[in-house]
Parts: structure tokens; C-alpha cells; sequence
């Protein structure tokens, strides 16, 4: 190969893998604003078969694709890139267009959910086609390429993030088309190059037309709480900001109101807001004025404030600020408010200004807490849940600041009379009352007390619960005082010490009164046989497991079909069933994909045992790392954007290096073998060891948190570069027909491996995770030696 | 002479508006005798109601075969007509009556006042979202309903100008109750709010005014009404 193709080839193919990574991410910001964040996990999913699909394509036409490669190159890389903005207009056409809510209801939208899944899953067959070609043409650069492929993705996690502060999620896509028309450009062939040339740029100009003009537009679901609030008479959005944390509007409206769980006693006004949305999902209202949070006093949520005079205030995930208007205007004198969203925090505080003894610190709770040594009279949460239920979209969002760990270090920096308040929405059946009370239950049997119903308060409207947990038991005083605050009100007492078994539903009666009792039996000695015989998962959430919001038990979903319905009982974990829907149709598909080249092409496959188990296990174990990486991170670098850039970028670029080495290895079962033990030896490692590490750097420095983090991602990821490109190198030393094949049974189980991760760390937890991950590479091992033998 | 006659009379036949036969009274009678009352609606006002209002003729085109299906139905705009046991239900709990006077909050597709006017004396309702209002409004008038007054507006404040109410109901729920809406509540009236996320099954809530001015809310079980623990 002439030497300036050669590397033409291999930037072409990074900047393919560029424009190809920050396509994705822009395509699930895009999918996560119109629908909902689990559609867009879905569609992704099966739109990254594409590159399984381009593996079995290949197998099938190897060797007419191959000797047309020099044609065929540059046209599969174009087409991937028009597809991309192409796809997206497709796919808001009206006859594709789908709804996440009318799956269980109408039974069109399976058909249309397919197309909307196919349309996607082109730009990704095209991208692989073209990489899949030149890996399987120039097998014996395959390091260099491989390389050139990880590190371009890794560089593509980058590039997304800084397109996110700079275009709209409309924009993006034409931006990423614009960079895969480049990457064409590069491999043009030599003869007519002029032709191809000219159209290239034409291409490209339009594209880069569009970029500033798009022609595509964001037509949300008619669920969304966006949409919903649009419709409102004279309410629009004023302004909107696109950012790797979401795209945010400010909403103002002449008819919203924000006045949660408001007393029937009260009969005053309440004032108007405007609001704030992120991917169009409600994120909280902004206060015209500091005096119209007063409204809270007539809310559960006041009562912290009704039995104490807290002087020293945290507010965690403080979001639109109005919690700390409140606390202000309630003369606390020290406020600091911690959120880790930027422009949220911009867009609310530019229209009301911030108070002198307010302090704003941009920060994930949980890292804040690591690093701060002061001690609160109150810690405030956010309210948890939302108005009716929330259908489950949260069940797998990992939500670190509600996990039993997080409670623990939260009262840690509770003074010695200190507070903490949290405030959930009613919800039937019940879930996160029953949930809340078990983590704080918890809580308090960990740090020693043994009677935690000395120590905690809850008060209940007819849609909210304000949970107080204080560090002392409450007092005589305190407890008259919450029972004069529910009479004024017209609130009645869940817990309080004491508490009278008529004072629970004195204004706001139960139909259902089990709260009361499984509320006393989470409080009790026997909360683990409640944990196990209730029918939603109500055991408190762990950073190994944190995951808050998903209350399914997969063996009672029967059951609750027979008491609420199928289609009812669906929505009540609409995000977890997503999941599981996705991993079955992939699934489903990979099979079919791996599956379809043995019967077209039997008498060619002569390693297939050997090539199924090994190019499998690496795509699950590398995966399964790579999301236990991005979780592990989230806590250490403080927030889920710094984790899943480091991570994804780390990662990608290590295992590019480790992929260049590996082509001074000798392609052997020697070097495989050495290379799959280091690997598992490490991940065994990881399972046992990581968190504790991790823990032990979270009160570091930043400087040395960065190199901490680029240690314990890098590693692994040197070595996990390497079995890949060994093996396609030993495969076209022994059966060329295979190499193809193997190349989609790595991308289809990379994609299978992605919704599998997410039901084992919801079911096992990300220790369990990594030794799965372990296990894959155990398996590639084993493999190894069997064919050897 | 006798062609033209035979002509005359085909197109008398195609002008002459004829009853539309209700080809869905059928189903309405099924859904009627399955899905409310073998549930437990036993007030004998409210079960004649749903057997007398034609559901799919408030329902989209496109829903008009699932109008009596025991589920929710989108109507656009993210809103849903609730499925007819939750209307049934919603109806008995206020114990309608001839000469009542029924405020509704949220008119969505138009059923439930339907429903009600069928019963009460007078219904006021009031719907935010224009593009549902409007087409409710034409709904109800073509099945030629006079007893219902409806306005496109904010039903935060409820409708002062009639006020008070023997009973409210707020089909579309939110965060907090308005306190116009108690104040305009007759003592000893009751309202009704559903809550839930769109095609959950819903759960109910009661709001008793008490003579005494003050008032006490209960939340009832949802449809199937059977406690989901297994405890």
C-alpha cells in the first residue's frame, strides 16, 4: 500500500470514528429531548446492530465488497455521513413519527417504533461497512487500524461534548455529517478524481449549509411535560441553551403556579412562575419575586423550619433555587446551595439575583460532601418522585445522592442538633415513601441508634411527605410543635414519636391505610422479610446499586398485572421494562446476525466455536468495564458529564495504544493467552478493590484526582486494546472467510453486552458487573486453550 | 313516467335525514354491564348516564372503535379521556342528583360532563387548552346538550359568576388544589380529583367540605381495588 494512502486511510478512518461517536451522543440528546432518555437508550441500542449487520453483510459479500473497495470506501462513508441529519428528518416525518406512552396502547406503534429502529440503524451500517471493509482488506495493519479507530471514538466523546456547548441538538447532526463527508474525501480513488471530488464538495456544502440553517426542528412528545405546559394559553419559551448536561429552557407562562402539596387551609393567592425544562422534562418553577416562596409555609415541607432556627443551611441539588429563597426569607443566615448543573443555575439566578449570604457551589452533592468539612443545622434534599407518579422514567437513573452511603455521609455533617429534610411525592402503590423510610431507617441502624423512631418526623398532606432525620432524638417540645404545625395546616403525622394510631389520618384519610403498617415494619427488626415479600423493590438504593427509582421486581410483574391491568401495570415501570424490551430485541437480532453467515456459508467456517467464544467475550467484558468505569467515576470526578468524557476517552485511547503494540506481538495463542490472564487478573482485581481505592482518593485534590483517574481507567483499557486485533490476526492467517464474521459478532455483542450490563447492576450491583466482566475474558481465555489443544 | 317517479323517490330517499342508528349501543350496554357494574357502581342515575352518552362520538376518529374499551384513550395534547369505570366512579362518589348545579375542572373530550348533565341539573365546565375546548364544546353541542356551560379558561378560579357548587370535579389534577375552587365548594359539598401519570390507573381523591367550613380528604384505591401486597 503507497505510503500516503496509508495514512489518508488511517485518518480517514479516525475521523469516520470521530464524527461517528459524536453522532451518537448528539442522536441520544436528540432522542432523550423529543421522547424520553430509556427511547433513546433503546434506539440506540439497536441502531449500533448496525455494526453486527455490517459484520454479517460483509461475511456474505466479502469478496465482491472487497474488490470494489477502492469505490465502494469513500461511498459507504459518505452515506453514512448524509444519513445522519437524513434519518433524523425521516424519522419526524409523520409517518414514522412514534410515542414511548402509545407502546402499550396502541398496537401501530410497534410497527412504527421498527421503522423509527431502522432508520437509525442505517448511518451506523454504513460507518461499520466501511471500517469493517478496511480492517478485513488490510488485515495485516490491523493494530495501526484498530488504533486509529479507538482513538478517533475516544476523540468523538470529546468533540460531542464541545459541540453540546456550541450547536443545537438540530445542528449537531450536519456538524458530525460534515466531518464523515471529510473523512470521504481523504480515500477518494485516483481514478476520476476530479468527478469525485466535485461531488464530494457539493456535498459537503450543503451540509455545511444546513449546519447554520438546519432544516430539522424538535417535535417533542405530546406527554412531555414541555409540550404539556406549552399548550397553556400565552406560555412560551423565551430562551433555550444547549450543553453536554441537556438542552435547558426557561418557560414563561401567565397561568403556572408552583405550590406543591398546598394546604387545604390555605386561601390565599399563589403566584405565578415561569419555569425551568431540561430535554423538556420539568426540572422547577423560578419565583418572579424572593417573597413568593412564603407559599411553602403552607406546605409539608415547611415543617423543618416550624421546629428549628437552623443558621447554617445546605441545600443539595438546590436546582431552580427556591428552596433557598425560602430558607432566606425565613432569615437563615448561612445558605450554601450545591448543584452540579451550570446553566440552570445561570438561568434561575440571572432573573432573581443571588442574596449576599447565599453561596452557589457548581458540584455534584456527593463529591461537595467528600470535600467539605462543615458542619449543617439543616441539609435539604430534593423532592423525590413527582405529582401522580413518574411511570417509572427514572428507574434507571443512578441517582447517587439517595443511596444509603449518601445518607450516611449527609449525617455526618449534621451538627449535633442537625436536620435532614427530604420531601416525597405521594404515590400508589406505594413506593417511595416506603423506600425513603427504609433508607433513612437504615441510616440511623448504621451510625449505631437504636431506636430510630426517636429520631425521626413525617408529616403527610394528601399528595406530599416531609421526612425529617435528626441526629438527636426529638424533643417533648419539638414533637408538640409538629403536632400544632399539622393541626394548623390541616396536615397529619406519619411518624413522631409517640404517635397515636387515630393522629395518622385525622384530615387526610387512606382507603388504603398499609402505609401506617409497613411504614411501622420498615422501622422495625423484621424490615429485611418486608424487603423481600413486598411486591415492588423497596430495599434503600447503595452506590453499588443506585438506583433509587427502580421499584420492579421482575417475578411480581404477573401479579400486578392481575390486580392493576397489563397496560396500567406497565406504566407503573415503564423505564425499567424499556430495558428489558431492549435487551430481548437485541438480543433477538444478534442471534439472527450471528447467526444467518453458518447457514449461508457452512462449508467456510472451520473456527466457528473458537470465533464465536472469543470475539464474544472480549465485546461483553470490554462493555461491561467500560459502564462500570463510567458509573464508578461519576462519584470520583463529581459529575456524570467529567465521568463519561474521561472514561469513554481514556479508555478508547489506551486500548488504541495497547491495539498499536499488539502488532509487535506475534499473533499466536502465546501472546493471546498472556494477554486475556492479565486482563482478568486485573478485573478480578477491580471487582474487589476499585471502590475501596476510589473511597480512599474522594477528599484528593483535583491535579491528583485526574491522574488517579487516567491510572485505574488506563490500565486495563492498554491490555483490552490488545486481544481484538490478535485475533483478527490470527483469523486471517487461518480462514480469511471468517474474519468478517468475527468482526460483527464483536459489534453485536458489544450492543447486547450494553442493556445486559444495565439489568445486572440494577439486579447484582457494579461489583458483580466487573466479575461478569472477568468471566468474558475467562471464557475468551478458555477458548483459547481449547483450540490450542 | 313511472322512471322518474322511481327517480324522485331515490333522491327523497338520500335527502330525507334519517335517525343515525347508533351502531355502538351494543358495545355501550356490554361496557355498561361488565366493566361498571360488575365493578360495583351501583348508583342507578350514574349507570343510565354511561348507557345513555355516546363515548365515541367524543373520542377522535381514530379511537372510535376503542371508545368503550375499558381504558384510557389519548385525545392529543397529551390529555386522555379516563377510562369509563373511573368516570362512573367519579360520577357516584358526588351523588348526583336532579337540581344539582356540577362544576367540572378540565373538560377535556366532554365525556364527563356528559355524563353529569345527564344526571344534574346544570354542569359548568371549564377547559385551558383551547384546541380541546373547542372541539368538546362542538362534540357536546352535536349531541345536543343544553344543560352544559362550557368556557375556554384558566380553571384556577373556578366560576365565581355561579358559584356555589354542589359538587367539583377536577379531571385534570395538579400539584395543589386552587383555593378558589374550595372556596366556590357549598358546605357539605364534595370534590373529586383523579391522580396519576397518563394511562396509570388512577387513583382517587376525595374532598368533603364540611358544614363547619373546615374539610377532610381521603384517597381511595385505585380500579381494581384490591390491596396489592401480598402481606
Amino acid at each position: 500500500m503507497e505510503r500516503s494512502f496509508s495514512n489518508r486511510l488511517l485518518f480517514s478512518i479516525g475521523l469516520l470514528s470521530v464524527s461517528m461517536i459524536a453522532y451518537q451522543l448528539s442522536l441520544m440528546q436528540y432522542l432523550s429531548i423529543i421522547q424520553w432518555y430509556h427511547f433513546a437508550y433503546m434506539v440506540i441500542a439497536i441502531a449500533l446492530l448496525g455494526f453486527g449487520g455490517a459484520g454479517t453483510f460483509l461475511a456474505l459479500f466479502r469478496k465482491q465488497l472487497i474488490d470494489k473497495i477502492d469505490f465502494l470506501l469513500p461511498v459507504f462513508i459518505a452515506l453514512s455521513g448524509i444519513c445522519m441529519p437524513l434519518c433524523i428528518w425521516l424519522s419526524g416525518q409523520p409517518f414514522a413519527s412514534f410515542d414511548t406512552y402509545l407502546l402499550f396502547v396502541e398496537q401501530r406503534e410497534i410497527w412504527r417504533l421498527l421503522l423509527f429502529e431502522f432508520l437509525f440503524f442505517v448511518p451506523f451500517f454504513f460507518c461499520a461497512l466501511a471500517i469493517g471493509m478496511v480492517f478485513i482488506k488490510y488485515t495485516n495493519r490491523i493494530g495501526k487500524l484498530y488504533f486509529s479507530n479507538l482513538v478517533g471514538s475516544g476523540f468523538g466523546g470529546v468533540v460531542a461534548i464541545v459541540l453540546f456547548w456550541m450547536a443545537s441538538p438540530v445542528e449537531i447532526p450536519f456538524i458530525t455529517g460534515v466531518l464523515a463527508m471529510i473523512a470521504a474525501m481523504l480515500v477518494i480513488p485516483s481514478q476520476k478524481r476530479n468527478l469525485w471530488l466535485s461531488s464530494m464538495i457539493i456535498l459537503l456544502i450543503i451540509l455545511l449549509f444546513f449546519s447554520y440553517h438546519s432544516p430539522l426542528s424538535l417535535k417533542l412528545s405530546q406527554y412531555k411535560s414541555l409540550s404539556r405546559t406549552l399548550d397553556l394559553p400565552d406560555t412560551e419559551v423565551e430562551t433555550a441553551e444547549n450543553s453536554p448536561y441537556g438542552w435547558v429552557q426557561y418557560v414563561s407562562s401567565p397561568v403556572l403556579r408552583y405550590a406543591p402539596g398546598l394546604s387545604l387551609s390555605y386561601m390565599g393567592e399563589i403566584p405565578v412562575t415561569d419555569a425551568i425544562f431540561n430535554n423538556g422534562d420539568w426540572v422547577g418553577a423560578v419565583l418572579d419575586s424572593a417573597s413568593d416562596s412564603k407559599i411553602l409555609d403552607y406546605t409539608t415541607s415547611a415543617i423543618a423550619m416550624e421546629i428549628a432556627k437552623p443558621r447554617k443551611v445546605l441545600v443539595l441539588n438546590s436546582g431552580t433555587g427556591i428552596m433557598s429563597h425560602y430558607l432566606n426569607e425565613k432569615g437563615v443566615g448561612q445558605i450554601q446551595n450545591v448543584d452540579p448543573h451550570p446553566v440552570l443555575w445561570k438561568l434561575s439566578s440571572e432573573r432573581k439575583g443571588i442574596e449576599n449570604n447565599v453561596q452557589q457551589f457548581e458540584q455534584d452533592g456527593r463529591s461537595f460532601l467528600s470535600e467539605s468539612d462543615v458542619q449543617y443545622d439543616l441539609i435539604s434534599l430534593p423532592d423525590i418522585g413527582a405529582f401522580g407518579g413518574t411511570a417509572g422514567l427514572q428507574a434507571i437513573q443512578e441517582e447517587y445522592l439517595l443511596t444509603t452511603d449518601s445518607f450516611s455521609s449527609i449525617f455526618d455533617h449534621l451538627n449535633k442538633n442537625g436536620i435532614i429534610s427530604v420531601t416525597v411525592w405521594m404515590d400508589y402503590p406505594y413506593r417511595n415513601p416506603l423506600k425513603i423510610t427504609a433508607t433513612l431507617a437504615e441510616t440511623l441502624t448504621e451510625k449505631g441508634i437504636n431506636e430510630p423512631k426517636q429520631h425521626l418526623v413525617a408529616v403527610r398532606s394528601w399528595n406530599t411527605i416531609t421526612y425529617l432525620l435528626k441526629k438527636e432524638a426529638f424533643s417533648e417540645k419539638e414533637i408538640r410543635m409538629v403536632r400544632e404545625f399539622c393541626d394548623r395546616l390541616s396536615f397529619d403525622p406519619l411518624l413522631l414519636p409517640g404517635i397515636f394510631t387515630q393522629e395518622r389520618s385525622n384530615y387526610n384519610a387512606l382507603q388504603d391505610e398499609s402505609l401506617f403498617r409497613l411504614t411501622d415494619q420498615l422501622l422495625s427488626k423484621d424490615r429485611e422479610k418486608l424487603f423481600e415479600t413486598y411486591d415492588f423493590n423497596i430495599k434503600p438504593a447503595t452506590d453499588n446499586k443506585p438506583y433509587f427509582s427502580q421499584f420492579l421486581k421482575w417475578k411480581s410483574f404477573s401479579h400486578l398485572q392481575e390486580l392493576f391491568g397489563g397496560q396500567s401495570a406497565s406504566f407503573f415501570e415503564l423505564g425499567y421494562l424499556i430495558v428489558g424490551v431492549t435487551f430481548l430485541q437485541s438480543l433477538i437480532l444478534a442471534f439472527i446476525l450471528i447467526i444467518l453467515p453458518l447457514f449461508l456459508l457452512k462449508g467456510k467456517m472451520e473456527n466457528k466455536t473458537w470465533t464465536l467464544l472469543y470475539f464474544s467475550g472480549i465485546g461483553i467484558g470490554f462493555m461491561f468495564l467500560e459502564i462500570v468505569l463510567i458509573q464508578r467515576f461519576i462519584l470520583f470526578l463529581g459529575h456524570p458529564v467529567y465521568s463519561v468524557a474521561a472514561v469513554i476517552s481514556v479508555m478508547l485511547l489506551l486500548s488504541g495504544i495497547g491495539s498499536w503494540c499488539s502488532s509487535n506481538l506475534q499473533p499466536g495463542f502465546a501472546s493471546m493467552r498472556k494477554i486475556l490472564l492479565s486482563i482478568t487478573f486485573i478485573l478480578i482485581l477491580y471487582a474487589f478493590g476499585l471502590q475501596w481505592v476510589l473511597d480512599l482518593g474522594m477528599e484528593l485534590g483535583t491535579g491528583i484526582k485526574v491522574i488517579v483517574s487516567l491510572i485505574l481507567i488506563g490500565f486495563p483499557s492498554f491490555f483490552m486494546g490488545m486481544p481484538f486485533p490478535l485475533g483478527m490476526r490470527y483469523l486471517s492467517w487461518k480462514n480469511e472467510e471468517e474474519v468478517p464474521w468475527a468482526w460483527g459478532i464483536n459489534g453485536c455483542l458489544s450492543v447486547v453486552s450494553t442493556s445486559l450490563a444495565t439489568i445486572i447492576a440494577i439486579e447484582a450491583g457494579f461489583s458483580v458487573l466487573i466479575l461478569f466482566g472477568a468471566l468474558a475474558y475467562l471464557i475468551t481465555l478458555v477458548s483459547c486453550y481449547l483450540k490450542n489443544a | 313516467m313511472r322512471l322518474s317517479f322511481f327517480i324522485v323517490w331515490f333522491i327523497l330517499f338520500l335527502y330525507i335525514p334519517i335517525p343515525q342508528q347508533d351502531k355502538y349501543q351494543s358495545s355501550r350496554r356490554k361496557m355498561v354491564e361488565s366493566q361498571i357494574a360488575a365493578r360495583g357502581i351501583e348508583d342507578k342515575a350514574t349507570l343510565k348516564a354511561l348507557q345513555k352518552v355516546e363515548r365515541h362520538r367524543l373520542v377522535p376518529k381514530e379511537q372510535e372503535s376503542n371508545a368503550y374499551q375499558d381504558r384510557p384513550l389519548p385525545i392529543g395534547h397529551g390529555q386522555t379521556i379516563s377510562q369509563p369505570y373511573i368516570v362512573a366512579y367519579m360520577t357516584e362518589l358526588i351523588r348526583p342528583r336532579p337540581g344539582m348545579k356540577v362544576l367540572e375542572i378540565g373538560t377535556g373530550s366532554g365525556y364527563q360532563a356528559a355524563v353529569l348533565a345527564e344526571i344534574v341539573e346544570e354542569v359548568y365546565t371549564i377547559e385551558i387548552i383551547e384546541p380541546l375546548g373547542v372541539t368538546a364544546k362542538n362534540n357536546l353541542k352535536k349531541l345536543g346538550y343544553t344543560n352544559i356551560n362550557m368556557k375556554i379558561a384558566d380553571g384556577f378560579y373556578g366560576w365565581e359568576e355561579y358559584a356555589p357548587f354542589d359538587a367539583i370535579i377536577v379531571t385534570a389534577a395538579s400539584e395543589f388544589i386552587p383555593p378558589p375552587l374550595i372556596e366556590q365548594l357549598k358546605e357539605g359539598g364534595k370534590m373529586v380529583i383523579p391522580v396519576g401519570a397518563p394511562f396509570t390507573t388512577q387513583q382517587l381523591m376525595l374532598v368533603e367540605k364540611k358544614k363547619d367550613g373546615k374539610w377532610k380528604t381521603k384517597s381511595l384505591l385505585p380500579v381494581r381495588f384490591v390491596p396489592f401486597t401480598r402481606n
